[in-house]
């Protein structure tokens, strides 16, 4: 440490009041320097130059943010654009059409595979048809008779 | 792939809220828009490749720190006459005359609350650049004073200076313009 002479001592005091004004100081030292501010107009025109200028950095020198081409361009780089990336109404166009194309073709190709094409087919589906009657052959018949015991 | 992917996630929710405050930081460095934009590329590039080794509650400070080293690199490799070391006070007083000679016909306008963007730009970019950075710090991204030395590698000590000097030097040139 240096031998503390008048000057040193008031740059301290400059210094410390900057701290404060920078919400630095613990409350001791803070009461300390009020005081000190109080009692010196020279602290207290430094307290006000330091008002003024953080005024004025508020007032004229807006927090801009980053460009956005610069933000897409970091995102593409990282890789983080796909997972962030929204459809367009384009792309939901063209989703939309293609479940329409997909889910029609499914059916009717479902249908169709179902629907016998060849003659033993008709042969087999008239069988199995047969066989979900309750009688195994139909007799067709108009006359009415009572069976009786 | 998934700790690619974790790693891109994590990048999402740390680095990307702060990135403003790299641009800033990079801008007021490299005193140049156009510098500023590829300091921060490069700077998030780096972050990215280190993105597991930062703590969820630091990541402003530990980006930030990032930027301001790869600034000081861009500037020594591409503009080493910006580097103007602090105890230089004849290179600094040139910078400021020419900042005074800038505008000398403006007519005086009122008190440092109405000094306009560019003045105020134009005063701070004629600060040396640890002095230009540390206003920027604490006073566009109000940073304290622990995290301040922390970016800038720099004892609390010397953030108190460069703070106090950066004012004092900021608030002459207003005022030489006031008069």
């Amino acid at each position: 440490m240096t031998n503390s002479t008048p000057s040193s001592s008031s740059d301290n005091s400059i210094q410390l009041v900057h701290a404060y004004m920078d919400g630095e100081l613990d409350l001791t030292a803070a009461l300390g320097i009020e005081e000190k501010i109080a009692a010196d107009p020279k602290l207290a025109a430094e307290r006000d130059r330091i008002i003024a200028l953080r005024e004025a950095v508020q007032q004229n020198l807006p927090r801009d943010p980053i460009p956005p081409t610069l933000q897409r361009r970091i995102e593409n780089t990282i890789g983080l654009r796909q997972e962030t990336s929204h459809p367009t109404w384009r792309t939901l166009a063209a989703s939309v059409a293609l479940a329409v194309l997909v889910t029609s073709s499914s059916t009717w190709l479902f249908l169709d595979s179902n629907a016998p094409k060849t003659m033993e087919g008709a042969i087999v589906a008239g069988h199995i048809r047969g066989l979900m009657a309750s009688q195994p052959t139909d007799v067709a018949s108009t006359e009415r008779h009572t069976v009786k015991p | 792939m998934g700790a690619e992917e974790d790693n891109k996630a994590r990048f999402a929710r740390l680095i990307t809220p702060y990135l403003s405050h790299a641009y800033r930081l990079a801008r007021s460095i490299t005193s140049s828009p156009t510098d500023a934009e590829d300091v921060v590329q490069e700077a998030c590039l780096r972050a990215f490749r280190g993105i597991n080794g930062v703590a969820d509650a630091n990541a402003r400070a530990w980006l930030l720190t990032i930027v301001h080293h790869t600034a000081c690199t861009w500037l020594r490799k591409n503009r080493p006459a910006a580097l103007i070391s602090v105890v230089d006070v004849a290179a600094v007083e040139a910078k400021q005359a020419k900042f005074d000679e800038q505008d000398a016909d403006t007519p005086e306008t009122a008190l440092i609350a109405k000094s306009n963007r560019a003045r105020l730009e134009a005063a701070i970019g004629s600060l040396s650049l640890p002095y230009r950075e540390t206003f920027t710090l604490r006073e566009v991204e109000g940073l304290n004073y622990r995290e301040i030395a922390e970016i800038t590698g720099v004892p609390i000590g010397t953030v108190m200076s460069r703070l106090s000097r950066a004012r004092d030097q900021l608030d002459d040139m207003i005022e030489r313009k006031r008069l």
